[in-house]
């Protein structure tokens, strides 16, 4: 919303949400689906503020536009599928071994 | 969903950027900096403006200098850590893309170049598969946008159903050598060692479904493996890129050139070829991913025997011609039982070699399958192994399926989305609840115990007792193993601890230190901190 109402907000909010990228804050030892979603939307935000500074907001409110059509419930689908995904491979704790120990190994965290 | 709300020409920016920032909140700033650097100056190197000789020496210089620091630990300037994933970035990747940009018949823009090298989940999965560059170009968002996110969770699905699969064989299928006992063990103990390739079949899956989440319309990795009818037919289906990338950059350089003298020649030393080769990348690829090199005669032999087994199938399909199935073409029943009798002899066969792949010496293997006696129970249990196989395969045949995943053309009819999402939605909700307490309460505490030890990575037997062997064994308790520990490459995990070494050695008091105990830790080769919840330990 911030980015709709001006460039500048844009820059601002994406700044905030990217607050955790800045150098010397280290890195969360688990990747969790809050900080993922987190830094995509910052990463979305950024470039439509650096769209409207160019004056090429047409197409983000096109595509946004979308969201008012079936397209809208299909998106809709495809986000439970990947929140039930999520679930899952919370609960059986899926994840890459190698993953773990690259990201223990990094940040020296335990995976207990 | 929120990269799907970026407009379309803004996609793989945004896929680009995604990638990169996973690089820097998963490894760190300074280990992914490193990361960048070097993969960019990888890259750079290409694109030079100079001569195809220089610049291919200067690649040969720059991936020597960081095989040095490979093997050198003390001199690396960057946490140990990203060796793997640095070295599963590059290792096939620059091959591709250089054998891409040599027949590129535009230049190659430079987001694609970043998409291609800093793929998203590679972050997360060293074992990667070689993605071929030119396709991930050409099937980005080349249909319908659902369709493509639909198929994606689909395999993603598929691939947490291989994972968990493979979890319920490590934990209850799979037994040590020294159990090995009778004819009924050596079956289940053949059996699992081949099962448990579902780790790479399951990930490999999860990575390229994830990938279609982005809109790369990326074809199967994997397709029925289990139920091949031949050996040709094996090396298609199973890690369809891996065939796919030596077929590219291996056989077919080979085999163009030399077909002016004969077809038969041409098929034979283009297989050779591409079975040296596999062989050789395997070390190579063990090299990077673990530092250290993997020279066992089983290894080479069962490269071997595949190859000759593929040439001597490949010159009798060009003789006879190959039989294929159309999608959708009727299917007697003749047809569908002689090819469920041709995937159980082919099971039977792949489980022998993948076996003896597994045994660290071919004398360990031999005596591995020496067993005292074979009764008419051990006879059943062959049986009813190779009757599954041979039922599933009737099945798959008479009712279709048997192709796997049917390769659609771009501007092929998409199928309706909603009944595709809502078989999903169901499938995945059924996943959620299988191991519920709730849902398993009705059925006893066995079956509690069973849906406790499915959520939860821990060691089985096998493991648990290395584990032990190690602390003991070792001057600070050594490596430990890790749940779900399967070598990177997919070969079963190699049986050094097992008995049968030390039947041969005779030294039953001093095990030698399990080389599964030596393959684990993290993939730099540092100890990790152990899991504390030990299945029976």
């Amino acid at each position: 919303l911030l980015a709709l109402r001006g460039r500048r907000h844009s820059l601002v909010a994406a700044a905030s949400v990217l607050a955790d990228l800045r150098p010397g804050v280290p890195p969360a030892p688990s990747f969790g689906l809050g900080q993922s979603v987190e830094f995509v939307l910052g990463l979305a935000i950024m470039m439509l503020g650096l769209d409207l500074r160019r004056g090429e907001g047409a197409a983000w409110r096109a595509s946004l536009g979308t969201l008012a059509t079936t397209d809208g419930a299909k998106l809709l689908a495809v986000g439970a599928q990947l929140a039930l995904i999520v679930f899952i491979a919370g609960w059986y704790q899926i994840e890459s071994p190698a993953f773990a120990s690259v990201g223990g190994a990094v940040h020296g965290d335990s995976r207990s | 969903v929120i990269h799907h709300l970026v407009p379309k020409a803004r996609r793989l920016t945004l896929f680009v950027a995604i990638s990169l920032v996973s690089y820097v909140l998963v490894l760190g700033a300074a280990n992914a900096a490193w990361i960048t650097v070097i993969v960019l100056a990888f890259i750079g190197i290409f694109h030079l403006p100079v001569s195809l000789n220089a610049r291919l020496a200067l690649l040969l210089a720059a991936a020597l200098a960081l095989a040095f620091l490979r093997v050198s630990p003390a001199v690396t300037p960057f946490s140990g850590a990203i060796w793997p994933i640095l070295g599963s970035i590059l290792m096939f990747r620059l091959i591709m893309y250089w054998y891409d940009l040599k027949h590129a018949r535009k230049p190659i823009p430079p987001t694609w170049s970043l998409a291609y090298f800093f793929m998203v989940p590679n972050v997360a999965f060293p074992l990667f598969p070689v993605v071929d560059f030119s396709t991930m170009q050409r099937t980005h968002y080349d249909q319908e946008p659902f369709r493509i996110y639909q198929r994606g969770l689909e395999w993603v699905m598929r691939g947490l159903v291989h994972l968990l699969l493979y979890r319920l064989v490590y934990q209850y299928l799979m037994i040590a050598p020294e159990e090995v006992a009778d004819g009924t063990k050596l079956v289940r103990y053949m059996l699992a060692t081949f099962l448990m390739y579902l780790r790479v079949s399951g990930t490999f899956h999860v990575i390229v479904g994830a990938l279609h989440l982005y809109g790369f319309r990326l074809p199967e990795t994997h397709r029925l493996f289990y139920l091949s009818t031949s050996i040709s037919d094996f090396w298609r289906r199973i890690n369809i890129y891996w065939k796919d990338f030596m077929q590219k950059v291996v056989f077919l350089p080979v085999y163009f050139p030399l077909r002016k003298r004969g077809e038969t020649l041409a098929l034979v030393v283009g297989t050779i070829v591409v079975f040296f080769i596999t062989w050789a990348t395997h070390a190579y690829q063990w090299f990077w991913l673990r530092g250290e090199g993997l020279w066992s005669a089983t290894d080479a032999l069962f490269w071997a025997i595949l190859g000759v087994l593929l040439i001597g199938n490949s010159l009798w399909e060009a003789k006879r011609g190959r039989k294929r199935v159309l999608p959708g073409a009727k299917r007697s029943l003749r047809d569908a039982l002689i090819n469920g009798a041709s995937a159980a002899g082919v099971f039977a066969l792949i489980c022998t070699l993948w076996t003896m792949w597994g045994s660290p010496t071919f004398g360990d293997w031999i005596d591995l399958m020496r067993v005292p006696s074979f009764t008419l129970r051990d006879g059943l249990a062959v049986a009813a192994v190779l009757g599954t196989v041979f039922a599933v395969a009737v099945i798959a045949d008479l009712t279709g399926r048997s192709g796997g995943d049917q390769e659609t053309s771009a501007k092929a009819p998409a199928p309706a989305f909603a009944p595709h999402a809502m078989k999903t939605i169901a499938a995945l909700g059924v996943l959620a609840l299988t191991a519920s307490p709730y849902a398993t309460r009705p059925f006893g505490t066995r079956a509690q115990e069973i849906a406790r030890e499915m959520r939860f990575p821990e060691l089985n037997k096998r493991d648990a007792k290395a584990l032990q062997r190690g602390y003991y064994e070792g001057p600070a308790g050594g490596d430990r193993p890790e749940p779900g520990t399967a070598r990177t490459d997919g070969r079963p995990p190699d049986r050094r601890a097992g008995h049968l070494a030390v039947r041969r050695a005779g030294r039953a008091s001093r095990l030698p230190r399990s080389r599964d105990a030596a393959d684990v830790g993290d993939v730099s080769g540092r100890p990790v901190v152990p899991d504390q919840r030990v299945r029976d330990a």
